[in-house]
């Protein structure tokens, strides 16, 4: 499986082979039972499954998938939250692995992540000035006596008043805390962001305000970023390409504007057909998605028309 | 929607309050609608709005400082509002069912599957052991759960989330009864789930005939899903009518804004139409129109209590409804 944007600049961002596997710690009982001499069961979950992936400068990749699917998993990954079990991770053509403490430490502030929950990703007991302003004046962005100025400058850029930077993170509703945590990850200036489920806590009228928001800062700042989200609407709003994620494989990658019109795997096919539409009409009935209709063993990484990929049988 | 049907549920002027220290808070403020047999009404509104109070209120599950402060529930024409706990707790379960976000608000989860389906129907009905447990069987298989027999003496953790909420609305469906009221049960759950669990419930409730209320925030499952759709904001009903007449002619600003914000419903990249602004809580809600800090259309008449106005059976509460011709 290869994926690399033939005829355009190098990318950004490349995970190449990736996989993770998640170990469980055997519990006590089964200690005891491996030590009486039962065999060992293995308790590993393979989150993320061979998958390589090429974000370009200035593309959103919008990545999609139902629970279980290793999107998060793959986000985090991505954002150097998780080191992945095998295969590398190549930033703006350097090998992640190779790279000495300090290009390493400058690479991980130039990918900041997004989180999904605006109450559990903001520490209830610092204001937003600390919350905001910690990092850049940490790694030497700013200086100490120009944080509030900076902080200030970014409560702005993301629509709040900055007078509320004195403030703890309760003190807010949940569209706002969403524009906190979007301000602390612009504040160490990064070039690449992973947003993952970013707007699925928010109401319909708030979730409008912040993917204006995110799209209006991905022009001014230039920002290159993975969207993560299970919300189909919302990612064909915002994505150049999107990736759709099966059980920890990728099944099918393409133009957001391909994939949408022209599915071409049978899983891509039952989430669409799944997804409720804003029109008046009945439910049509979507047969679940059981994974041995959409594991298909034998299936090739195929490019079905250019740049748009699919898991096909050969 | 079918006129002639009698109504299962008639809420009328609905005022359902919260003392707060800070004031008393309307929750639910002059809500008025109707559900019918068979029919499904989706009650649309986003955080705050009341949708979920009005839901507690008609279980009669409003606990202190909150109360049901006026109007009127009917149930097959029999009051609701004051009745005694006990007369009200042998209704819940049996004439009206609710069906939570988080199906582990109805599940208790140190007891097998089989023993909670028994109890739901051994409170209401005089049948023995062996009858209760054919019921729960059948209520599983009814909703989709595959090998019902072996699966009734499960644990609530060893179903996934999917099946887990299909338990619950087995337990649910499980006395048949009057009335469903469902607070966002499918807004966890994942596309697919989510889609056959509609699909389940709309033949049901058709089925069955109970009237169901599906309480979320959701507008493109409301789309599919209902029959007749009703939308809050700030404790107040704005608009309500056919699927047809809310989604395709909204006549209430608020109704037509969330409806443009909706990321399909926008060209691709493109900003989407915002409200500005944010919902306010019942407490925070300007006087007259809820609404009209927010919206384009508003006045000076505004700060008064808009009137509702009516056309076959779509009715909307706003001074400047938006028609046709003011495209």
């Amino acid at each position: 499986m290869s994926d690399t944007v033939k005829g355009k600049d190098m990318p950004l961002l490349e995970l190449r082979d990736v996989c993770k596997r998640f170990e469980r710690p055997p519990d006590l009982a089964e200690r005891i039972a491996r030590l009486l001499g039962a065999p060992g069961r293995s308790r590993a979950t393979q989150a993320v499954d061979h998958v390589s992936l090429a974000v370009a400068p200035g593309e959103v990749l919008g990545l999609v998938g139902e629970s279980g699917s290793g999107k998060s998993t793959l986000g985090r990954i991505a954002a150097g939250l998780h080191a992945p079990s095998s295969g590398s991770r190549w930033w703006k053509g350097r090998d992640m692995d190779a790279m000495d403490a300090r290009e390493r430490r400058r690479t991980r502030l130039a990918i900041q992540m997004i989180f999904q929950d605006p109450y559990a990703s903001l520490n209830p007991r610092l204001r937003v000035v600390d919350i905001i302003g910690e990092a850049p004046v940490a790694h030497g962005l700013v200086e100490a006596r120009a944080r509030r100025d900076y902080v200030a400058a970014l409560l702005r850029q993301v629509g709040l008043d900055p007078a509320l930077m004195q403030r703890f993170p309760h003190q807010f509703s949940g569209g706002q805390r969403a524009r906190i945590g979007i301000a602390r990850a612009l504040a160490v200036k990064p070039e690449f962001l992973v947003c993952d489920e970013a707007v699925a806590a928010l109401d319909v009228s708030i979730q409008a305000q912040v993917l204006n928001l995110f799209m209006r800062l991905r022009q001014e700042l230039r920002l290159t970023s993975i969207f993560i989200s299970h919300d189909l609407t919302v990612v064909r709003h915002v994505a150049d390409r999107v990736a759709i994620m099966f059980r920890g494989r990728m099944v099918e990658l393409g133009p957001a504007e391909a994939v949408f019109e022209a599915p071409r795997h049978p899983y891509t096919r039952t989430l669409l057909a799944a997804a409720p539409r804003l029109e008046v009409g009945k439910i049509t009935y979507v047969p679940a998605a059981e994974p041995k209709l959409f594991d298909r063993p034998g299936a090739v990484w195929t490019e079905v028309e250019p740049g748009h990929y699919c898991a096909c049988l050969p | 929607m079918d006129s002639a049907r009698e109504p299962v549920l008639e809420v009328r002027n609905l005022r359902t309050e919260f003392a707060t220290s800070a004031g008393v808070v309307k929750a639910v403020d002059d809500v008025s609608f109707s559900v019918a047999r068979g029919q499904i009404m989706g009650l649309v509104g986003e955080s705050g709005s009341g949708k979920s109070m009005t839901g507690y209120s008609i279980m009669g599950l409003i606990d202190p400082p909150g109360r049901v402060a006026g109007g009127s529930i009917r149930l097959n024409g029999r009051e609701l509002v004051g009745l005694a706990p006990e007369a009200m707790r042998q209704l819940r379960g049996e004439r009206i069912a609710m069906i939570f976000q988080d199906p582990m608000m109805t599940l208790n989860p140190v007891l097998r599957i089989d023993t909670q389906m028994m109890e739901a129907v051994l409170a209401h009905h005089a049948v023995g052991r062996r009858r209760a447990r054919e019921m729960a069987r059948d209520a599983l298989a009814r909703v989709g759960i595959p090998a019902p027999e072996e699966r009734l003496s499960a644990y609530p953790h060893q179903f996934s989330g999917g099946m887990r909420q299909r338990v619950a609305i087995a337990i649910a469906l499980l006395n048949k009864p009057d009335l469903i009221i469902c607070d966002e049960p499918t807004t966890a759950l994942d596309v697919t789930t989510q889609n056959q669990i509609l699909y389940e419930m709309q033949t049901l409730c058709r089925e069955s005939g109970s009237a169901l209320v599906w309480i979320t925030h959701d507008l493109a499952v409301v789309a599919g899903l209902a029959d007749t759709v009703a939308v809050m904001y700030a404790g107040q009903l704005v608009e309500q009518g056919s699927v047809r007449q809310v989604l395709e002619q909204p006549r209430h600003p608020y109704t037509r804004a969330l409806i443009a914000s909706v990321p399909s419903r926008n060209p691709r990249g493109r900003p989407l139409a915002q409200i500005t602004g944010m919902a306010p809580s019942a407490l925070t809600a300007p006087s007259g129109c809820r609404f009209r800090d927010r919206c384009p259309r508003a006045t000076n008449i505004c700060a008064t209590s808009p009137p509702v106005d009516a056309e076959d059976g779509h009715d909307w509460r706003c001074f400047h409804p938006v028609f046709e011709e003011d495209r």
